[in-house]
């Protein structure tokens, strides 16, 4: 069959070898069509597991910046103990640089299906209400549940603390809220304290805000020697870091456990790539035309990039979609094992370049090496033994 | 290129028992540019050798080729591609990469020289209509008979306008107006002022007058003889 | 324990490095063993054929080291003090790996000057055909493969370290700054230069640098072995001033903060990762001297590279001085912007 060469889609501008190197491809379409699904494949799956940890531990940084600058807990040979609020609060205020301190009230209840995370509504709730997170806060028998609690079919909602109380469940969080409000039931003050078995005037912890994130940890000594009994402090950038490890670990552990898949991936495109016998008699007809090493390494990177970048952009795309589309829900369970949709995530931009350098490292990296490896072997042998190897 | 000259040039070959079987030995010549010199000789006298040898792509044994006075025969692998920039080969068997069409295979030696992807095209185009074979330009090389494949190797070594051409039997699957007319471009590419060296034993090379100078090779010696 | 996946990917671009490096010093025995220029026989053609792969294989893993340095550095600065407790920047994070991390910064820019030499050496003989300095090179590269491995094994257990460490251990990193100036590194602070030696050393040597590589190349020929020998001491000397100007006198215009002398913070987002660019352009000015001295050598033991590699010499001494004023001027703009503003300088 004649083809003409005008229509050729050769355009004027493209650089020669580039230009070469796509019509070297074309000449195998179904080779490259395969190496750009594997690549892809390899892609989406490293991706999505590095995303949705960065993107976790992304959104949890968020979160922690609301939180409070250290959190004070009593501690005594039995463990945690409720601290008595009044004079905590007075205890904090006395060190300089504290700007807050607020007793909160929480603790842990078995729920309807499993641990749930009681928590009392104070007056700092009320900003839950007015950013729309909730229509009202709860009164005395009545909750607002997280999405994971599930009421009775009449609304009501049976915990079980120190004694058993039943409530009506009279709103949700919003799944957007879901990072944190999973599990969480909010009660009325008094109702919390009762079922947790708080005593009046106690509280489970107390919150501490300082004017400067900077001073968190200076101001951590004093703090300490400002209570009489023995207290524990943790600071927001303890909790940040201790998240940031434990999804970064979890996006190691992922990665890890889909390692042996990416090797025997990686083995197949090697396989695919390597240089054969006619490839060799090519190579060495190249050279005795006037192309040096240098141009044929060039041409087989240029292939490498041709097919890996398409698949990188492609196999990105596809796991952004996972990630970060409503209603996926394979990744987190195959992940952290969620029954439920995830929670919406975040991603900042320096994160999204993390992603890309760790990609970039993980899967481009040792394929443009697997087709590059055999291509310099090759490229530099002597024209003359390589027409002769493939002489017909 | 101005001259490309052969300084006691030998060549042999490994064989069984540790012994050398002698191809080439000692030949002294020159070939100047403007010039269009055709080397005739038995089968298996070292012909295509001394053309594998004068581009390159085999290393002499004994004594040196010079180009332009530098000794080419001596540079380290990488500068001799570089160096073989300059010189289009046409071979005995063509070479030609099936799956490519004719087209393809021509632009082969201009997608390295730094030209943009229209002169190419340009280049290419006018290479094969040159050798009357403009038609089976997007033929593929698979497809093509022996004579089309012989001239679609000539319009690829001669597209670059090189400065040394180096032609193995060239004509052998050609009727007689096209073998004329190769020599005939052969001629002309000398007359431009480059080093044309075409080895050939079919005899309307070795009786045309398109050749400046004939030599003969026997017995691994080259000897003159016009 | 379990890697994050940023160490993964370090020790990924590492592991291909290694690898090139490998084959490339592998080639390089041959070569500075068996290396017989013009000779026809088997041996010397397979051998030219692999030299030219050693010298590819040699740049990627050049250019491999490079990135997994950069990797490294913006891992160290901007993705492992999250998961160190308590660090805010580098410092911290370097010290809890407890002088691995230190140990792989120094082999990997060890190694990264030596490829560069090589790099420019290699450059400088493929522009003869019978490349005479294919025996010299291949012993470069030995030289540098056995850093590249120590770069490696090195940022491995750098890495190691910061992966096992327990994520509940507070470290305050301000505190270590502060610490070397109040606790007992103080004493050996103390024992330094001074501010003020600082500012004058550095313009000292400055100055000298600009004379010696205007000398260089503009004085033809003429004592250049001298003058860029002289030069590549004297800038070895300047690199170090100028790390601790730069650290102790002119990042507090940087962070606007007097007495916190830490050079990781430049790395940060918020003081728009001037750390790249100030201490990316020291390595480059520093490294140009070596580089003529070397290419004034190469030229002395072949005479018929002189003329090239006096070119290439003069070249590297007027990048030195390119390299070093934009430095001055990258790292003194803010100092000078703050003396405009305020009239005072901080001290």
């Amino acid at each position: 069959m004649n083809r003409s060469p005008q229509k050729r889609s050769f355009r004027p501008n493209i650089r020669p070898l580039p230009a070469w190197a796509m019509r070297d491809l074309l000449r195998r379409p179904m080779e490259t069509f395969f190496l750009i699904l594997v690549l892809s494949l390899i892609i989406t799956v490293s991706a999505t597991a590095l995303l949705l940890t960065e993107a976790l531990s992304t959104t949890a940084q968020r979160i922690l910046a609301d939180a409070p600058s250290l959190v004070v807990r009593k501690v005594g040979p039995g463990g945690w103990q409720p601290i008595l609020a009044g004079p905590a609060v007075s205890s904090a205020l006395a060190v300089p640089g504290v700007t807050e301190a607020r007793p909160r009230l929480w603790g842990v209840v078995n729920g309807p299906d499993g641990p749930a995370t009681v928590v009392g509504a104070d007056s700092q709730m009320h900003r839950l209400a007015s950013a729309s997170a909730i229509r009202r806060l709860p009164e005395k028998g009545e909750a607002v549940a997280g999405s994971g609690i599930q009421a009775e079919s009449d609304g009501k909602l049976n915990l079980i603390g120190t004694v058993p109380m039943a409530f009506t469940v009279i709103d949700t969080f919003s799944s957007q809220a879901d990072i944190t409000a999973h599990d969480i039931v909010l009660l009325h003050p008094d109702d919390a304290r009762h079922i947790l078995g708080l005593p009046q005037g106690y509280a489970s912890d107390l919150a501490v805000y300082v004017y400067h994130a900077e001073e968190e940890a200076a101001i951590l000594p004093d703090l300490s020697t400002a209570f009489d009994a023995p207290v524990r402090i943790t600071t927001r950038s303890q909790t940040s870091g201790y998240y940031s490890a434990a999804f970064s670990r979890r996006g190691g552990i992922a990665f890890l456990s889909i390692g042996s898949t990416l090797f025997s991936m990686l083995l197949i495109v090697w396989f695919v790539t390597r240089e054969r016998t006619g490839r060799r008699h090519e190579i060495g007809l190249l050279k005795s035309l006037g192309w040096t090493t240098g141009n044929i390494v060039s041409l087989q990177l240029y292939r490498a990039l041709l097919i890996g970048l398409p698949a990188a952009a492609l196999g990105v795309l596809i796991s952004y979609g996972l990630v970060f589309a409503p209603g996926v829900k394979w990744p987190g369970y195959l992940l952290f094992g969620w029954e439920t949709s995830g929670p919406a995530l975040y991603l900042d931009p320096g994160g999204a370049i993390i992603i890309l350098l760790e990609l970039t490292a993980l899967v481009l990296l040792p394929f443009i090496a697997a087709v590059l490896f055999p291509a310099l072997r090759h490229a530099a042998a002597a024209p003359f033994d390589l027409i002769e190897s493939g002489h017909p | 290129m101005r001259e490309l000259s052969c300084h006691q040039l030998c060549f042999s070959r490994p064989a069984p028992g540790g012994r050398t079987v002698g191809i080439l030995d000692r030949i002294d010549t020159q070939f100047t540019a403007g010039s269009m010199s055709v080397i005739s000789g038995a089968t298996g006298a070292g012909k295509s050798t001394l053309v594998y040898l004068l581009c390159g792509l085999l290393r002499p044994t004994g004594g040196e080729i010079r180009a332009d006075n530098a000794p080419v025969s001596r540079w380290v692998s990488a500068h001799k591609d570089l160096w073989r920039k300059d010189v289009g080969i046409v071979f005995q068997h063509s070479h030609l990469i099936n799956d490519l069409t004719a087209f393809e295979n021509v632009i082969l030696p201009l997608i390295v020289r730094h030209k943009d992807m229209k002169e190419i095209r340009s280049a290419g185009l006018t290479s094969l209509e040159r050798l009357d074979v403009g038609h089976l330009a997007g033929k593929p090389a698979g497809k093509l008979s022996g004579g089309e494949r012989q001239k679609v190797a000539t319009a690829r070594a001669l597209c670059t306008s090189p400065g040394l051409l180096l032609a193995d039997e060239p004509t052998a699957h050609q009727d007689d107006p096209s073998a004329a007319h190769i020599l005939e471009l052969f001629a002309a590419h000398a007359r431009n002022g480059n080093i044309v060296i075409v080895v050939a034993h079919d005899r309307r090379v070795l009786s045309g007058k398109m050749a400046d100078r004939r030599f003969r090779l026997s017995g691994g010696n080259m000897d003159q003889i016009k | 324990m379990i890697w994050h996946p940023f160490s993964l990917a370090i020790v990924m671009v590492d592991a291909l490095a290694l690898l090139f490096v490998v084959k490339a010093a592998a080639t390089s025995v041959r070569v500075a063993a068996d290396w017989s220029p013009g000779s026809s026989t088997k041996q010397q053609i397979t051998l030219e054929t692999a030299a030219e792969t050693g010298a590819m294989s040699a740049r990627a893993a050049f250019g491999l080291l490079i990135g997994s340095t950069l990797v490294l550095v913006v891992a160290v600065t901007n993705v492992f003090p999250g998961i160190v407790p308590g660090a805010m920047c580098g410092t911290v994070v370097l010290q809890a790996t407890g002088g691995n991390g230190t140990q792989a910064f120094m082999f990997k820019l060890l190694c990264l000057g030596i490829f560069y030499l090589w790099y420019i050496l290699d450059r400088l003989d493929r522009t003869s055909p019978d490349a005479p300095l294919a025996r010299m090179n291949a012993k470069m590269l030995l030289l540098a493969a056995p850093f590249a491995i120590l770069a490696v094994f090195a940022t491995f257990n750098t890495l190691n370290t910061l992966n096992s460490l327990d994520a509940h251990t507070p470290v305050d990193c301000c505190a270590v700054v502060y610490d070397q100036f109040t606790g007992t590194r103080g004493v050996a602070h103390a024992r330094g230069p001074s501010d003020h030696q600082l500012v004058w050393s550095f313009g000292i040597l400055t100055f000298l640098l600009i004379c010696l590589g205007s000398v260089g190349v503009f004085w033809r020929k003429k004592r250049s072995g001298l003058i860029s020998g002289t030069a590549a001491i004297f800038s070895l000397a300047w690199g170090t001033i100028s790390a601790l100007f730069l650290v102790r006198v002119l990042s507090a215009y940087t962070y606007e903060v007097l007495h916190h002398h830490c050079p990781w913070c430049l790395f940060l987002p918020e003081h728009h990762y001037v750390g790249f660019a100030l201490f990316g352009l020291l390595g480059l000015a520093v490294i140009q001297a070596p580089t003529a001295y070397v290419c004034h050598w190469a030229g002395l033991a072949h005479p018929g590279l002189a003329e090239k590699s006096d070119r290439l010499a003069r070249r590297s001494l007027a990048a030195m001085i390119f390299f070093i004023l934009v430095f001055t001027v990258a790292a003194a703009g803010p100092a000078i912007s703050w003396r405009m503003r305020y009239g005072v300088w901080m001290s």
